[in-house]
């Protein structure tokens, strides 16, 4: 019933109603007509709001615009309640069975996998399905049974974090269409809204609403693609969904709600989009600057700050010409990380006046044996207040290398501290060095288009069938990625097109790179400069340079920092060749990078006698 | 009694000594038919599975001609091999002459070339590197086409008892890469005798590229033809280049016959032609 005819019903009431009294012979009362329609709402309302559709919709909806106040335990918590609500309340019981048994496994048992498990669990949850399906209960129907387990599980994935995993661990184009999806559909509302069984004017409004919205989100796409990602198989639990799906929402959430930004752009007819997307822009830019780099909104430094994030964006988008790949012959990357031991006590007692203690492991797998400075920081974090705290023995060292590095850091905080607080540990590793290699064929200028073709077509089929057009590297903590050629990513270098360079400083590890000392790029241990290659046109610095200079930002180029970009002049002996060559180029980059981990804890004074 | 046995003996051993003895003649076989060419393989462990850093190698190509035709100037070279990785002594060789298949030779010719070669490092801690690279060779050859063929300028004659004239011929090659793989046989009369059309297809069955082809003779029973390449990429009437996209040509004969019965006659073309071929190799160096 639609709204209109909501209106009619009431005023044909009305009239009725009128009319009986007037023909009755009775005095002539006069009802108002808002008595009656106020009656009719009143009634449309209670329907809708007793519908078990419209409850779950209700909660749906709140859990989501209150999901970032929400942990990983409680987002957990939440997605099985209303994954079994839906189960009992929606589908009428059907599919509970499966619901129990999905949770146990995936939750309880945490997605195990392996062998022996599966073979027990799976045995156990195949005879439990068959005891209750066709002995118990033997007048349902398992078919359906399966599909209203199937669809709450389903929303539950969908809810913590699949489409997440699948662009971060699966390689799901991260496109305008999946991050909507991701950020901007509340699945379990929907779920409830259209599962309502009660006909009301309310709920069908609702219901509009809804399928407006979600046209909304997904055809008028209005979220930039997003760069590259690597190919990882792994089988994820809970947690990994809700990982991935935090360092998603980080990447592209604090933007303004697309349906949000077509309302207020509805009047701009002759720009539309461009208006959406300066107010995405915009939202995105000041998200940035006030929750990440901290600024007061309305001051010069927020003012400058959001000029500082245009600008590199400006830059990073000019950068993104450029992919990479780890390289699959190296399996062993250079790797750091805090670990947390059985010494790193969350829960401790302090005598009054005592410093707390907290200790953690810092480890480095370094495989191709680097030689790096270290420098280690602590500081204790409660509320607003940070306090720097004292790394107890040496916080510096110099020159060290090895395969494996090892230390202990144990960190001395105020006595003065109690209650549940945050260590942040930092580690800073100086000189670390990115190397990766790109692989080119310049051929020999062929005015035959046939002859031409061939050889390009031999070129790609021999050396260029494994998606190595791109430069590849060790899966560091940071990986230089550069490429040339017309288009970047083409491996064949004819003696007269125009070559674009380009090369970036990729940042896939979880870490922060903070300062970048040097870069080149080399064929034969011999720099490109040395070989013959200059640069045309662009920066000046394209081939090899000095200290690039980061931008004084908290975010500081998470997920890349371009280093140059230029249109280079080939040598001549690249130029008068009577036969393909195939060459293997270097890109490396010493750089500064740091690694941090925060740590919960709380600490209870000891009450001495 | 005696006399006559003595003498029917001699006499038998007369007969039997003087029989001809069944004809034995020597054994021949047909080396140009088929398709047949220039293969290439590398021998075992000429390079080894495994290539280590920083060791020295060797790369041992077999050249084997198969075919029912001498090859010369044959270059080989080896290309797309990265020196940061591999380096060889040389990347070109050649070999003046190999030998077809042929009675004095009935399994071709066999040239081994070898390559020393040397590797450098793999890529900081890579735990292998695999260098794809090609083996490409040109050489010129040639092929020889014989067939006996039918002739009948008198196309009217209702009662002629001579051969046949088959309109189109098809071949299955001529024991090279090359092959005249059909021909089509159009006759014209003309008074006292008729002009004869053959359409000769060329065509390349081998796996490589055929660059120029070159008629050398032409003849139809001891005599020499007037013939032409016709289509694209002529250069002369005699010299065709095959393109990339057409591998095949047509040569045009054309001759005139004074009989005016039908007869049999030998056809036969010699072409030279330059080829080129690639294969595909691969060198892996591990840690």
């Amino acid at each position: 019933m639609g709204i209109s005819d909501f209106f009619t019903s009431a005023i044909d009431k009305t009239s009725a109603t009128t009319k009986k009294n007037v023909g009755s012979g009775t005095s002539k009362t006069y009802f108002p007509a808002a008595r009656v329609a106020g009656s009719a709402v009143k009634a449309d309302v209670v329907e809708t709001i007793t519908d078990y559709g419209f409850i779950l919709f209700f909660i749906g909806l709140a859990v989501w615009l209150l999901n970032i106040y929400l942990n990983p335990a409680a987002k957990i918590i939440m997605g099985t309640i209303l994954m079994c609500y839906s189960s009992l309340l929606i589908f009428q019981r059907k599919g509970i069975l499966l619901i129990i048994l999905f949770w146990t496994w995936y939750i309880y048992f945490g997605a195990r996998t392996d062998q022996t498990f599966a073979l027990y669990f799976g045995i156990i949850s195949l005879s439990t399905l068959f005891i209750y399906y066709k002995l118990i209960n033997k007048e349902r129907n398992v078919g359906d049974e399966l599909k209203a387990g199937a669809i709450p599980i389903i929303i539950f994935f969908l809810d913590i974090g699949l489409i997440s995993l699948l662009t971060t661990k699966f390689n799901l184009p991260l496109t305008d269409l999946t991050q909507s999806l991701i950020l901007f559909i509340p699945w379990w509302a929907l779920l409830g809204l259209f599962t309502s069984q009660k006909q009301s004017n309310l709920l069908s409004f609702f219901k509009a609403v809804g399928i407006l919205y979600v046209i909304v989100i997904l055809v008028i796409g209005l979220i930039p693609s997003v760069g590259y990602t690597e190919i990882k198989s792994t089988l994820p639990g809970a947690e990994q969904f809700l990982a991935a799906q935090e360092k998603v929402q980080s990447q592209i959430s604090g933007k303004e709600n697309p349906f949000v930004s077509n309302l207020a752009c509805i009047t701009e007819f002759e720009n539309f989009q461009g208006c959406v997307n300066k107010r995405q822009e915009d939202s995105e830019l000041n998200n940035i600057c006030k929750k990440q780099e901290k600024k007061q909104e309305g001051t010069e430094d927020f003012a400058k700050c959001v000029n500082d994030q245009r600008e590199k964006k400006k830059k990073e988008a000019a950068s993104v010409l450029v992919g990479g790949t780890n390289d699959p012959t190296i399996s062993q990357p250079t790797k750091a990380e805090f670990i947390e031991t059985k010494f790193s006590t969350k829960n401790a007692f302090t005598e009054p006046g005592k410093p707390i203690l907290q200790q953690i492991e810092f480890k480095i797998n370094n495989p191709r044996k680097q030689i790096i400075d270290l420098e280690f920081s602590c500081s204790f974090v409660q509320g607003d207040k940070n306090i720097e705290a004292k790394i107890l023995g040496n916080s510096l060292e110099k020159s060290v290398g090895g395969e494996t590095i090892r230390r202990t850091i144990v960190c001395q905080g105020p006595n003065t501290f109690k209650g549940t607080f945050n260590i942040v540990y930092e580690a800073k590793i100086k000189g670390l060095k990115s190397v990766s290699r790109l692989q080119r064929a310049f051929i020999p200028e062929i005015k035959d288009y046939s002859q031409n073709e061939e050889m390009k077509k031999e070129i790609l089929s021999t050396y260029f069938n494994s998606n190595n057009q791109w430069s590849q590297g060790a899966e560091d903590l940071s990986r230089v990625d550069f490429a040339f050629g017309n288009p970047v990513d083409n491996p064949i270098v004819e003696p007269t097109s125009m070559i674009i360079f380009s090369s970036v400083l990729r940042n896939p590890g979880k870490g922060k790179i903070i300062a970048i000392k040097n870069y080149k790029f080399t064929m034969n241990n011999a720099e490109l400069d040395s070989l013959g290659f200059s640069v045309k046109s662009g920066d000046e610095n394209c081939l090899s340079g000095t200290s690039v200079t980061l931008p004084p930002l908290k975010t500081s180029f998470i997920e890349q920092i371009p280093l140059s970009t230029c249109i280079i002049n080939l040598p001549d002996n690249f130029k008068n060749l009577k036969e393909y060559q195939y060459r293997e180029f270097e890109g490396a980059v010493e750089y500064d990078y740091l690694v941090r981990k925060e740590i919960s804890m709380t600490v209870k004074t000891l009450e001495l006698s | 009694m005696k006399i006559i046995i003595i003498l029917t003996a001699i006499i038998l051993l007369f007969l039997i000594g003087c029989t001809s003895s069944p004809n034995i003649t020597s054994p021949t076989y047909n080396f140009k038919q088929g398709v047949s060419e220039l293969n290439f393989r590398m021998l075992p462990n000429a390079p080894p599975d495994k290539i280590y850093p920083e060791s020295n190698f060797k790369l041992i190509l077999e050249a084997d001609n198969k075919a029912a035709y001498d090859i010369n100037n044959l270059a080989v070279n080896i290309v797309g091999l990265d020196d940061k990785y591999f380096l060889l002594n040389v990347y070109e060789q050649k070999i003046p002459t190999m030998y077809g298949k042929s009675l004095n030779s009935p399994i071709g010719d066999k040239q081994f070339l070898e390559f020393d070669g040397v590797s450098n490092k793999l890529f900081q801690n890579a735990q292998y590197y695999t260098g794809n690279y090609i083996v490409k060779a040109s050489y010129q050859s040639k092929i020889e086409f014989a067939d006996t063929i039918c002739l009948n300028p008198n196309l009217y004659s209702i009662n002629d008892a001579g051969c046949k004239v088959q309109d189109k011929k098809s071949y299955g090659g001529q024991g090279g890469p090359l092959a005249v793989d059909g021909i089509e046989e159009i006759t014209y009369p003309s008074g006292t005798g008729g002009l004869v059309e053959f359409r000769v297809n060329l065509a390349n069955k081998g796996r490589g590229k055929v660059n120029t082809v070159h008629l050398i003779t032409s003849n139809l029973g001891g005599e020499e033809m007037e013939c032409e390449f016709l289509g694209e990429n002529v250069i002369t009437q005699k010299l065709i280049k095959m393109t990339n996209e057409k591998q095949q040509a047509t040569l045009r004969c054309k001759t005139f016959i004074k009989e005016q019965n039908s007869y049999a006659s030998s056809l036969s073309l010699s072409f030279t032609y330059d080829y080129e071929f690639k294969q595909q190799f691969k060198l892996n160096l591990v840690k």
